[in-house]
């Protein structure tokens, strides 16, 4: 189905993305589920805008230690 | 009124609203008590929620339908109350998710400044969040404080505070000025305690203190002086209160110590009180006067506060050293920048004026400004002022620096009175001496001739009033009216 597609793709960028951290990743990933579908488009958009980036350690430092939880 | 369960059903139970309206309790309660089956109620509380979506109902008034509901005491009821409970557990919970979504997406603004600073970033250059909370002001500040404050940094939570405390209209005020580090800079710079959160630590340079009013109370009390000391590698000094009301009530002194600044000297800056003579006199500054100086202090001041019907709102004297700075201000507001403690006694040099500059034109309230060097003058004259006060051992370049000042007409056309104190045999430049200035009047139109007309002029008389009329200097006999003035000129 293509919600459940959705879904599962969205479940995957979630987990592999470097803007969020682990704990982070464990929140979005038990709230998906009672999401919108506006919220969803939301966060995936800001999931790919995030993959789109040069990341460097710097970026990741402020992610792991500096980010708002 | 009419017992509900006693009004029969006035339509089916499964017709819909056919237009989205507020539903009352009345209405609820007749369509349930119409209702037959658990089926019928079910469909009324799917009603209900859906009415609650379409008719934009709020919180708070939904959670009242569920507590009536629940009042009802059927399971069915119970069922429908419970429902309308999770709706709105659900209008929070999406509301919650927005939230997260937003901060979220402020990071990846933040991360999207960082990636375009980041190939040229090196240790010593890192990307602050100014251009990030630019933005992010004109989308609300309390998103910016809840994510400085949850950023677990104590830098995100120091601007927090100060944030949260400046009201939209000093921030769209400052926000350019507004710089801080989210990240690595703060640890370098050690701040004391309480009145870190008044501080804001710029690019390992600069220190912009916002609200002096807090510090000012913090030093009001005996025995303590705020004294903050700096790491070396700060340089620039900027102070800024945003709240004049507190500093209109308050005497006190608040003493930066800039020891370790590397590029600037030591400040003292010292807010006083005319409103409040016995303050001012209470405060630090006072401490090792002579009973002279105190006595002619407080005739100052209580000549001042007599005279002058214009709200007092202080006055702000830097002093570049620890001894009793320039205190012959005789108007609401002055700024003396007492150019003759520095060390050699000469001029001030570049890097100290421009120390100077900046704490002096961040002070907003400033109608005077008492030029003690005056071979500065476009370095510290920057902004309009009413009054200023110029020494005359002016030379001709400094005569010169003057006219480029008065090429910039918005520092100039605010003035209206001159006053060229005469000056000292002591060399170098010492304000602190000149105690009969000689006051020239001019409008708004004064040109930058004037000043080189009225070098020129004799000073013998220290009590001589100046008006500026037709191009020239006229003699005016300031305190005794019957005196004819001199002869006028052409």
């Amino acid at each position: 189905m293509p919600q459940t597609n959705t879904t599962t793709n969205l479940e995957e960028e979630i987990r592999a993305s470097r803007l969020l951290r682990d704990d982070e990743k464990t929140h979005w990933l038990t709230t998906l589920a009672t999401m919108t579908h506006d919220q969803r488009e939301k966060l995936a958009a800001i999931l790919a805008s995030a993959a789109t980036l040069p990341w460097n350690s710097e970026m990741e430092t402020y992610v792991k230690t500096n980010a708002a939880a | 009124m009419t017992n509900p369960a006693e009004i029969p059903s006035a339509s089916p139970p499964s017709t819909p609203p056919e237009t989205p309206k507020a539903l009352t309790l009345d209405e609820l309660r007749k369509r349930i008590d119409a209702a037959k089956t658990e089926e019928e109620h079910g469909q009324i509380a799917q009603e209900v929620i859906a009415k609650k979506s379409e008719a934009n109902i709020d919180a708070p008034t939904l959670k009242n339908w569920a507590l009536e509901l629940q009042k009802l005491k059927t399971d069915t009821m119970q069922t429908i109350g419970e429902k309308a409970e999770n709706a709105i557990d659900d209008v929070e919970h999406d509301k919650k998710v927005d939230r997260d979504l937003a901060i979220l997406n402020a990071r990846i603004q933040f991360l999207q400044e960082l990636a375009k600073k980041a190939p040229e970033a090196s240790e010593s250059d890192i990307p602050t969040a100014e251009s990030f909370l630019e933005r992010n002001f004109n989308k609300g500040k309390d998103m910016v404080v809840k994510l400085l404050t949850s950023s677990k940094n104590a830098t995100g939570v120091m601007m927090a505070s100060v944030i949260s405390k400046l009201p939209m209209s000093a921030i769209s005020t400052f926000v350019d000025q507004i710089t801080i580090f989210i990240a690595k800079q703060m640890k370098d710079v050690p701040f004391i305690g309480e009145y870190a959160k008044n501080f804001i630590a710029t690019k390992e340079k600069k220190i912009v203190i916002r609200d002096i009013s807090n510090l000012i109370k913090k030093a009001n009390k005996p025995g303590q002086q705020p004294k903050i000391i700096f790491d070396e590698k700060v340089s620039d000094l900027e102070l800024e209160t945003i709240n004049p009301e507190a500093l209109k009530k308050t005497a006190a002194q608040l003493v930066v110590d800039c020891q370790k600044f590397k590029n600037l000297p030591e400040i003292t800056i010292t807010v006083a009180d005319f409103a409040n003579p016995s303050a001012f006199l209470n405060a630090k500054r006072m401490e090792n006067a002579t009973p002279e100086e105190k006595a002619k202090e407080a005739a100052i001041v209580k000549d001042i506060t007599e005279k002058s019907s214009i709200p007092h709102l202080g006055s702000v004297t830097l002093n570049t050293s620890n001894e009793i700075g320039a205190t012959k201000a005789a108007d609401k507001w002055n700024i003396n920048v007492d150019a003759s403690q520095f060390k050699d006694g000469a001029a001030i040099s570049g890097s100290q004026a421009d120390g100077l500059k900046v704490v002096l034109a961040t002070i907003k309230k400033a109608d005077s400004l008492r030029m003690i060097d005056a071979s500065k003058p476009t370095e510290l004259a920057w902004k309009p002022v009413k009054e200023m006060r110029i020494p005359t051992n002016m030379t001709a370049d400094m005569l010169g620096k003057m006219d480029e000042l008065f090429e910039k007409p918005e520092i100039h056309t605010g003035i209206t009175t001159l006053r060229i104190a005469k000056a000292a045999d002591s060399p170098g430049v010492n304000i602190v001496k000149l105690e009969t200035p000689t006051m020239l009047v001019a409008d708004s139109n004064i040109p930058p001739v004037a000043f080189a007309q009225f070098s020129n002029t004799d000073l013998t008389n220290p009590t001589k009033k100046w008006e500026f009329k037709g191009g020239n200097w006229e003699p005016v006999a300031a305190s005794i009216p019957t005196t004819p003035p001199a002869a006028p000129k052409p």
